[in-house]
């Protein structure tokens, strides 16, 4: 039987032998990467950030003690590796000049609509627009399918606060797609 | 909307998830890298779990945890601060103008001046524990992050005014309730009862430097049945007229003003 991610790491914390990782790197680095992506919308970040989460989990599993799932612990961790280096390029594009560091960041693969096709590259351009918060909760709850109270601890914010946020970045999302919603309206 | 356009919403954006998902070839590729890094030590020195001791700083982070369990039952009535010839009701006086809006923007720099000043005094006293301040005539009401949220040091503030004022043939126009709040940005605050003057919940998001999305819910409680739900853009320093109804013979208007208050210049 096949050891829980709870096992691998308490293994690791007990001989520190980078090998314990491999398998949970196996395990969730599909998870982490994607999740950095919805977060930043930047494919080289999101590599960048993936690398980034498990050294964090190498460096802080002493941390751990169970007292989350190792998963929700993973999405914690991951969230603010994202958030912090969505604040880091905020802080480059300020000295820089920040319209133009944004608009590159919009345009980084001009080829996305040829790839994705128009509706999803605009979905995308609808999510880059919103805050770093609201794109969490509606990426938290809508794509990776947690309940608003996992949620909220992922994110450390109270349920009604992550209620607002979802109902929130809905609403925007709605609007910056409005002509996709024209016969609700 | 309906829940129709917000089941066409999880649909795209489950699309985009799957259309933008990592492939497995690049999944591959990025896992070597990782292993690679993980092993081949530049990413740290690593720190073994130590069997049963409980560390110094865990102590900390608990006797924090008690501390902060301790205050945050939700709502402080903290007499730090008294109202001074800055707070709300220095605008009762100017009431019977015929342009109320004007006057009230006229006061909102001096008033901002002293939401700085009471932003910069309560952080002092809670650190960045403080969540909101609501200000009104009467008191001053302060809420404390809940323990365990990461989200207390919030960067910007936004500081936020509405007024209540009501118009009867008979007596002419007077203020009915006026509440200042301090909020962190995108944090939910509900305001039992401020000063009896009415509950609120209110959320403002910062869209940029000039506009304010701000969504709120108030019930005066000196206007019986009265709820009122807005969602609205408020331009940064501007008094609106957002709301306005009718009860018993006299007419209510809701004004609403916002401004931008940055947390880590003050001190």
């Amino acid at each position: 039987m096949a050891a829980t991610d709870e096992q691998l790491i308490a293994r690791f914390q007990t001989s520190g032998a980078t090998a314990d990782l491999d398998e949970l790197v196996e395990r969730h680095l599909g998870m982490v990467r994607n999740l950095a992506y919805r977060v930043v919308v930047c494919n080289a970040a999101a590599d960048d950030i993936s690398q980034e989460v498990f050294v964090k989990v190498m460096r802080s599993a002493h941390t751990y003690r169970g007292q989350a799932n190792f998963s929700t612990w993973l999405y914690r961790i991951t969230i603010n590796t994202a958030k912090e280096h969505l604040r880091k390029q905020a802080s480059v594009d300020k000295l820089s000049d920040s319209k133009q560091a944004t608009d590159d960041r919009q345009i980084e693969r001009p080829d996305q609509t040829a790839i994705y096709g128009e509706t999803v590259a605009e979905v995308e351009q609808a999510l880059a627009k919103l805050s770093v918060k609201l794109r969490t909760a509606i990426v938290l709850t809508a794509i990776e399918h947690l309940s608003v109270k996992e949620a909220a601890a992922i994110e450390g914010c109270t349920a009604a606060t992550m209620h607002w946020r979802i109902h929130q970045a809905r609403k925007q999302l709605k609007q910056f797609l409005c002509r996709y919603f024209s016969h609700d309206s | 909307m309906t829940p129709n356009a917000d089941n066409q919403l999880d649909r795209l954006l489950e699309d985009w998830a799957d259309k933008s998902a990592v492939s497995a070839e690049e999944l591959a590729v990025l896992q070597r890298r990782v292993v690679e890094r993980l092993a081949d030590g530049s990413a740290g020195e690593l720190e073994l779990a130590r069997p049963s001791t409980v560390s110094r700083r865990f102590i900390a982070a608990g006797l924090a945890t008690a501390a902060v369990l301790l205050v945050s039952i939700g709502v402080w009535r903290y007499p730090l601060w008294q109202p001074t010839t800055g707070n709300p009701s220095q605008f009762a006086s100017r009431f019977d103008r015929n342009d109320t809006a004007g006057s009230f923007e006229a006061c909102w720099p001096k008033h901002l001046v002293h939401q700085q000043r009471l932003l910069e005094e309560y952080q002092d006293v809670f650190g960045h524990g403080l969540a909101w301040v609501a200000e009104t005539e009467q008191s001053c009401d302060v809420g404390l992050a809940a323990s365990g949220s990461k989200e207390v040091a919030p960067s910007e503030y936004v500081a936020i005014q509405l007024w209540l004022v009501a118009r009867n043939k008979r007596d002419g126009q007077s203020e009915v309730h006026t509440v200042s709040v301090l909020v962190g940005r995108e944090e939910l605050v509900e305001i039992p009862a401020a000063a009896g003057g009415g509950r609120l919940a209110i959320w403002a998001y910062p869209v940029d430097e000039e506009m304010i999305s701000i969504d709120f819910r108030y019930q005066p409680s000196s206007v019986a049945g009265a709820e009122i739900d807005s969602s609205n853009l408020q331009r940064v320093g501007r008094v609106t007229n957002i709301h306005s109804f009718e009860r018993d013979g006299v007419e209510y208007r809701l004004y609403q003003t916002a401004d931008l208050l940055d947390g880590d210049d003050l001190g």
